[in-house]
């Protein structure tokens, strides 16, 4: 494994550390938290999943019978009760597996202060300074893995290697505490054989690209001339190119760390189709109060809004504005995304799923513009009117205070962004701009 | 064996240091002294859950008393004949080639 020189100025002498990095993965985590809960559950197909009634009804995860039988994450619980008529579908209790995912890298912070959170169930963690206190790396991963399994019953897959996408290739080998290992000396035997949408960052779009170009494995894409490479996929075509050959320095992340915001995006799955524009006006009003909020608290402004609507079809449709100044007012961000779906021009009116997102977001922008006729008073005054219904709201319960006009149909607009957890999204790996 | 787990009411002492000692647990309408703990881990329960586990004496016999997350459950062992235990999960501690 590569090497780490560190020098010891106190007593002048050298060491020499192999660069660990582990990638743990819980094995289908919210189904084995459930099933850690609840054990009669192993004993039975079992998917968690959300409310038909509320049309939120996708399979999140399932245990190894339901797998057997074929269900699929992702999949609707109609179809899945269809494959497996005796599944039992679990509702999920956010609240449990944020508190034991975070317990079990309560763990993975006993060793290192290096441990990254990729999602709720995945971790990197650094472990090459910590071999100085707890010996051997590799030896050191399976420590981790055994406590974990001992503390809480739960399985975790953990991908050992010198840098991160190795690592968690690794750990997408072998399921159920599988504890794969690859060293620097040995990576190419163990990895270019597998398949090209193995490796991070290679999605089915990507493989398919790389397929046309010949490539299949991680093999080819290492062997690939990179220029070419680049041609087609820009700069991160070379980023893919040197994933495969084992370059990836980048760090593991320090306990506590966390990435700047690209976007700020609420989406929600109506309990009943939205027909028409006024029932759009009040989803989006609950979802721009959310996302002003939210760039309030982390003092940020955006200056575009693009909004995401999806039919009763299941086709979608999004489209993007630039703002004319930078805004953290719902007031604006209503208005821009209603301008968007006015633009839309759609005839019949059937959407199942909307959603707004707010991106070119500034932390430097600490004044605000108005056009020629705006009077900056007015926006400091709704601005203050904002915070202070986010501020009942927090204190005495979203439906302490409300718009009248919600009231017209409450059940459409009868959710609460704010309230639940925005954690739990999927996050990019990379971080920041692509460094070759 | 069979387990089972069952919420219980404890009477308990909290440290300043925010560690608990589980002093009485209470069961129908009686108090059962904790006569010694003998050991205190997290780990997992086999009737479901986890969390901090005080094996406790009481009435010269050993059980299992659960802090877990807010609340206290005692963990109960039963002798089935029928029942079969399902096969403990064995580490795979191979190096994987995928297939």
């Amino acid at each position: 494994m590569r090497d780490i020189v560190e020098e010891d100025d106190e007593y002048s002498y050298t060491v020499i550390m192999k660069r660990i990095i582990i990638h743990s993965d819980i094995n289908h985590c919210y189904a084995q938290i459930e099933e850690m809960l609840r054990p009669q559950l192993r004993n039975v197909p079992m998917a968690v999943g959300g409310s038909e009634e509320k049309r939120n009804g996708i399979i999140l995860a399932k245990n190894d019978l339901a797998k057997a039988a074929h269900v699929k994450t992702g999949e609707s619980l109609r179809e899945a009760k269809r494959k497996c008529p005796e599944l039992v579908i679990v509702h999920p209790d956010y609240d449990a597996y944020v508190y034991y995912t975070e317990k079990i890298k309560d763990i993975y912070r006993k060793y290192t202060d290096r441990v990254e959170s990729f999602g709720l169930d995945e971790a990197w963690i650094d472990v090459t300074h910590s071999q100085r206190l707890f010996g051997d790396g590799v030896e050191l991963a399976k420590r981790i893995q055994d406590e974990v399994y001992e503390t809480f019953g739960i399985t975790v897959s953990m991908g050992v290697s010198f840098n991160k996408i190795f690592a968690k290739l690794a750990s997408d080998l072998l399921k159920h505490k599988g504890f794969v290992v690859i060293r620097e000396e040995e990576y190419r035997e163990k990895i270019c054989p597998l398949p090209v949408e193995d490796l991070l960052m290679v999605g089915s779009r990507t493989r398919k690209k790389l397929n046309e170009m010949r490539i299949f494995t991680i093999g080819d894409l290492a062997a690939a001339d990179p220029d070419r490479l680049q041609r087609r996929f820009g700069i991160m075509g070379v980023l893919l190119w040197s994933y495969a050959n084992g370059q990836d320095e980048s760090e593991v992340h320090e306990v506590g760390y966390t990435r700047p915001a690209k976007s700020i995006g609420n989406s929600k799955t109506v309990v009943h189709d939205i027909t028409s524009m006024a029932q759009l006006r009040e989803v989006f009003r609950v979802l721009s109060e959310s996302i002003a909020a939210r760039l309030r608290m982390d003092h940020l402004k955006c200056g575009r809004v693009s909004i995401t609507v999806r039919s009763t079809e299941l086709k979608s449709r999004s489209v993007q504005h630039k703002l004319m100044f930078f805004t953290d007012l719902a007031k604006d961000i209503l208005e821009a995304a209603m301008q968007l779906a006015a633009s839309l021009k759609m005839e019949e009116i059937s959407l199942r799923s909307v959603g707004i997102q707010v991106t070119d977001l500034s932390s430097q922008i600490r004044f605000d513009q108005t056009d020629l006729f705006g009077n900056l008073n007015d926006v400091d005054r709704q601005r203050r009117m904002e915070q202070v219904l986010y501020d009942i709201r927090i204190r005495y319960g979203y439906d302490s205070c409300r718009m009248a006009s919600s009231q017209v149909d409450g059940e459409l607009t009868d959710f609460d962004p704010l309230g639940v957890l925005h954690q739990v999204h999927p996050i990019g790996a990379l971080d920041g701009p692509i460094k070759i | 064996m069979k387990y089972y787990k069952y919420y219980v009411d404890v009477i308990t002492l909290i440290f300043e240091d925010g560690r608990l000692q589980p002093l009485f647990v209470c069961w129908d309408d009686g108090r059962y002294k904790v006569d010694r703990i003998l050991s205190v881990r997290e780990m997992y329960s086999k009737a479901g859950g986890c969390g901090i586990c005080y094996l406790c004496s009481m009435q010269g016999q050993m059980r299992k008393l659960f802090w877990e997350r807010n609340r206290w459950f005692l963990e109960s062992e039963i002798f089935v004949p029928s029942h079969i235990d399902p096969p403990i999960e064995k580490p795979k501690d191979s190096l994987a080639k995928k297939t």
